[in-house]
Formats: C-alpha cells, sequence, structure tokens
C-alpha cells in the first residue's frame, strides 16, 4: 500500500486509526476523535476518489444495500461496495484485508453521496469488524455513564433503549456515550463500554469510556420490574444483539470468545419497565447494591 | 436373519449427518451454535443448547446413528438407558424439524 497522502490519527474506543486522504472535510463526524498519539496504529486506510470504481471480482457474500465480496487473490480478503441501483453506478468501494488492519477505499470524485458513505457506514463497517481483533464487539445497544458506573440498554429495535437512555440523562444526568451502537471491549478481563462516531440518526455520541457494570435487557410492560438472569438466559438474548462475523468461522470464534469473558463478569438483568423515573431508580439500586458486595 | 436384514436396513436409512456452516461453542457456559456464511439466510439466529445436546451436536460432524447416539449418552451421563433413547430421539426430531440434518 502507498501511503503519500495526509494522514490523520483518530482514536476511536481505543483503537488508533490512520486515514491517509487529500480530502478530510467528509470525515468531520470523527473530529471528537481526533488524536496525535502514532503508537500502535491498529488500523490505516488509504482514501482516494476516482472517476469510475470497478466492480471487485470475486464471490458475493452478501447482496444487500453494501455488497460484499469475497476475493480470492491479492492482499485484499474482502471488498465491499455500494451501487446505486438506477444508474448502476458503483459510489464507493473498500478493499480490505483478512483482518481488518488495511483498507483501501475509492469514492465517485464529485459525489456528495458517495463522500458521506465514507466515513459513515464504510468506515463504520471495517472498525467493526478490526475491534474484533481487539477483544472488541459492537452492540446494538444504548449506553450511559454515571458518576463512574457504565450501563447498556439493549432490546429489539423500538423497545425503549433510547428512552431509557435519555431518563437516565434527565432525572440523573448521565451521558449517553452513544445512543445505538456502542462498542464493548475487554481490558485485563475487565470490560469498559466506548462511545463511537456511529449512532445513528440522532448523533448522540461521546468521545468517552466507562467500566461496564451492567447490561439492562429491555421488555415493555405496565408495571416496573427488575430481575437478575443467568448467564444461560441472558447469553441467548444477548447474542442476537451484537454484530457478530456471521462471514468467517475463525473471526466468529475470536469474538464468541471475547463476549463469554465479558459475560462472566457483567451482571446481566431483564427490566420490564414503564418509561419513568421509577424504572431508572430500579436500576440505579440494583447496581449500588451490587457495588456494595464486590 | 430376516428380521436382522430388516433392522439393519432401517438403520441405514437412518443415518444423520449435521448440515456444515455452523460453529457450536460454549460462551460464558451457555452452548449456542451461530450460522455461518451461506447459512445465516436460512438460520436466521442463534440457538441455544443444553449441555447433552451440545455433546450430541459435536458427534454428528460426520455420520452417525440414533444407537451411537444413545452409547455416547450413556457413556457420559448417569441415565438408564430407555431416558437416554427418549433424550436422543427428542434431540434428533428437534433436529429433523428445524432441517438442521443433511
Amino acid at each position: 500500500m502507498v501511503i503519500n497522502k495526509k494522514g490523520r490519527l483518530y482514536n476511536i474506543a481505543g483503537m488508533k486509526i490512520k486515514i491517509c486522504s487529500s480530502e478530510f472535510a467528509m470525515f468531520r463526524n470523527l473530529d471528537l476523535f481526533v488524536c496525535e498519539d502514532h503508537s500502535e496504529i491498529m488500523l490505516e486506510m488509504v482514501v482516494k476518489a476516482n472517476s469510475k470504481i470497478s466492480e471487485p471480482v470475486g464471490f458475493l457474500l452478501i447482496n444487500k444495500d453494501v455488497k460484499w465480496v469475497a476475493i480470492s487473490e491479492g492482499i485484499y480478503s474482502h471488498s465491499l461496495y455500494f451501487c446505486d441501483e438506477e444508474t448502476k453506478t458503483i459510489l464507493c468501494r473498500a478493499d480490505v484485508n483478512y483482518e481488518w488492519g488495511l483498507a483501501e477505499i475509492t469514492y465517485l470524485k464529485n459525489c456528495p453521496q458517495a463522500e458521506g458513505m465514507v466515513a459513515g457506514f464504510l468506515l463504520e463497517i471495517i472498525f467493526r469488524n478490526r475491534i474484533i481483533f481487539n477483544q472488541g464487539v459492537v452492540i446494538h445497544a444504548s449506553a450511559v455513564s454515571y458518576k463512574g458506573l457504565g450501563i447498556i440498554f439493549t432490546a429489539p429495535t423500538q423497545t425503549g433503549k433510547s428512552t431509557q437512555a435519555k431518563l437516565w440523562a434527565k432525572h440523573l444526568g448521565a451521558q449517553v456515550l452513544n445512543d445505538d451502537r456502542p462498542v464493548l471491549r475487554l481490558e485485563n478481563r475487565r470490560t469498559r463500554v466506548y462511545g463511537t462516531p456511529w449512532s445513528g440518526e440522532k448523533r448522540l455520541f461521546l468521545n468517552k469510556a466507562v467500566e461496564l457494570n451492567a447490561i439492562i435487557l429491555l421488555e415493555q410492560a405496565k408495571e416496573n420490574r427488575l430481575k437478575g438472569l443467568t448467564l444461560s438466559t441472558s447469553c441467548a438474548q444477548i447474542l442476537p444483539r451484537c454484530f457478530l462475523p456471521y462471514y468467517d468461522l475463525e473471526i466468529m470464534d475470536k469474538c464468541l470468545k471475547t463476549l463469554g469473558e465479558m459475560l462472566l463478569g457483567v451482571p446481566v438483568y431483564l427490566l420490564e419497565c414503564k418509561p419513568d423515573r421509577e424504572a431508572v431508580d430500579l436500576v440505579f439500586r440494583a447496581i449500588l447494591n451490587r457495588q456494595k458486595y464486590l | 436373519m430376516v428380521l436382522i436384514k430388516v433392522d439393519y436396513k432401517e438403520k441405514d436409512a437412518d443415518r444423520l449427518k449435521l448440515k456444515n456452516g455452523f460453529l457450536c461453542r460454549e460462551v460464558a457456559g451457555q452452548w449456542v451454535v451461530v450460522p455461518l456464511g451461506e447459512r445465516v439466510v436460512e438460520f436466521n439466529g442463534i440457538m441455544t443448547l443444553s449441555e447433552s445436546g451440545a455433546l450430541l451436536w459435536r458427534n454428528m460432524d460426520s455420520e452417525v446413528d440414533e444407537e451411537d447416539l444413545v452409547k455416547l449418552v450413556l457413556s457420559e451421563y448417569i441415565i438408564d438407558e430407555d431416558t437416554a433413547r427418549e433424550d436422543v430421539r427428542e434431540f434428533v426430531v428437534s433436529l429433523k424439524e428445524n432441517g438442521l440434518i443433511e
């Protein structure tokens, strides 16, 4: 890979990323995460504009909005691209190596839509897979930090993850680390939860991290009730909420190992709840009580 | 002689082998099975297995029949043969119902 363009460094969820590009306006969403430290870069990306982007040749793994091709030759093993279905034009393409530590992104010149995709979902997909190699996993959840306590609320879409996080902010003054897709990382056998720049449409995130003290599974109910879950129950509910690497056995294995270690150390609760202050207090008291006995 | 032959044929027709493309792992003490690659389209979800279910699953990568599985259960658990046979039957039926057998 030839790196002759201007590079910038970002530290996202404790993972350093170097981006080489002649244009940085499109990376404004990452501004909170800029860093100066050149040591231990875990992901290097070269980004360039082109007037035409070729379709990658290989085996089509995923055929959704973002197409995903397995490449058998060269240093890259995967190619992701987005094609405008009407014009059949490829707007952007990312070629990445097996461990997701090297990436080459090409986007269509003079196309604002393509520029938005580079720092948006393309970089997010690369990041989400690279973090697995660094004992991390992205989970579909809303994460809050309050007085050094880290809590994530997770549930199927539309159950009220963001509502609970918002209630914590309103009643206790908690900070929302990421409203939709925070990162969990295993560090010295403890789990930390990190904010990332990708949090859905609301763009609600911080460049902060805190130790994870509880995972709260949510269910809407008429009365508030909190109960601790056994590992076997919680495991079956939490895994589907994580962005798992279904495309590769070895990477999946790595990811499940990390998640297993995390779940052994972090209590999981089921919160049947209404969107009110009582639900907040119930969780807060349970976490405080548990902290007392640690 | 005839009876033995019939038994043999029935057993032969009942060879069991799991479809490939699944990963069975213990995560925080819970056995889970996740689909991989193309299997994700057919099996969009994560299955959980009991410890004995996981033992059976991990021994079904190559062809076996129900009797092999009963023997396996009997060698690992203190359990009477009838219960073992019933458990294995139930497990195999559920695998078949979920389209997990080749």
